[in-house]
């Protein structure tokens, strides 16, 4: 087989996009054959990982600093006895003044003394604040 | 703090500094490790361990909380994408467990080579993103996006023919790449 039939890279690389059928001469040559297996596999692999929806990657990255929102208002409110009674006086002005959406199941969490704490904050989280 | 839409081939950000930024509360490196790791984290959910749908929304919800839980805990020891492999297997066996639809042992991806061709995938789409553009861009756009060469072309403002060869001229730039890359193993292999 002479060089000059071989297939580009770049043509090889627009079959292995386009998945079109190779020309004749690929199938009778064993370089052209395993650069455009390579190419393919390339292909494939660049295609494996799904595309998550958008919602679920904003909501990921909104989890964050609402996350870290909350963790700061429990550590505020370990340390400030004045925040503890504004929360109890009225819980839906402290939780929104700490950027928080005051979720019911937010309040009572944050409410409750007993439960209030780290671990509590860590439970809360995972569905609270989601979305 | 490089995020994944103006980063280039010059200043990739390693996962370690993206934790410790995250730790410090930079919001920027949080997200970069969503952009990084979101498709993934949903790979080993639905490919790796077959589970769909809303389920499958709800453990990824679930990793990203035990990702925020633990970035602390995160020593570096070892590569930041194995950390995170553990603590999504850990995620759904757990959750397989709960809905009791099978035991554990009968759906083990470590088994198969399905876990490894993810991230064979992850440490291509990482070096797509180390291209530089116009080649990242266009690779991200046609591959990670599913946009069709026509659609990439319409994005970028390009003639069609001149996105399709770039296409091609990318992809053979990516295989060099990817030929002289070190070792998998190092942090800035994702």
């Amino acid at each position: 087989m002479k060089d000059s039939l071989h297939l580009s890279a770049d043509e090889l690389a627009s079959l292995a996009v386009s998945g079109e059928e190779a020309p004749e001469h690929v199938n009778g040559c064993d370089q052209c054959t395993a650069a455009l297996a390579e190419l393919r596999d390339l292909v494939g692999t660049l295609s494996a990982l799904p595309k998550p929806p958008e919602r679920l990657i904003d909501a990921a990255k909104a989890y964050y600093r609402k996350r870290r929102a909350l963790d700061a208002l429990i550590e505020k409110l370990a340390e400030d006895p004045a925040l503890r009674a504004a929360l109890r006086a009225n819980p839906t002005k402290v939780i929104k003044a700490a950027g928080l959406e005051p979720s019911s199941e937010l309040i009572k969490a944050l409410t409750d003394d007993e439960r209030r704490s780290g671990a509590l904050a860590e439970r809360i989280a995972a569905k609270g604040l989601w979305l | 703090m490089g995020r994944r839409s103006s980063q280039q081939a010059d200043n990739f950000t390693a996962d370690e500094d993206l934790v410790r930024g995250a730790l410090a509360g930079e919001e920027q490196a949080w997200d970069e490790l969503i952009d990084r790791y979101a498709s993934y984290i949903l790979a080993i959910i639905s490919r790796a361990f077959g589970i769909g749908g809303h389920a499958a929304e709800e453990i990824f919800q679930d990793v990203c909380v035990r990702m925020f839980d633990g970035l602390g805990g995160f020593a570096g020891r070892a590569p930041f994408r194995s950390w995170l492999r553990a603590v999504t297997l850990s995620a759904c066996r757990e959750h397989l467990r709960k809905a009791a639809r099978t035991s554990p042992a009968e759906v083990d991806p470590e088994a198969s080579d399905e876990l490894g061709q993810l991230e064979t995938a992850l440490v291509v789409r990482s070096a797509v993103t180390q291209l530089g553009d116009p080649c990242r861009v266009t690779l991200e756009l046609h591959f990670f996006e599913d946009l069709t060469q026509a659609e990439v072309a319409k994005r970028l403002g390009a003639p069609p023919g001149t996105i399709a060869a770039r296409v091609s001229r990318c992809l053979n730039r990516l295989k060099e790449a990817l030929q002289e890359r070190p070792a998998a193993g190092t942090s800035r292999d994702v």
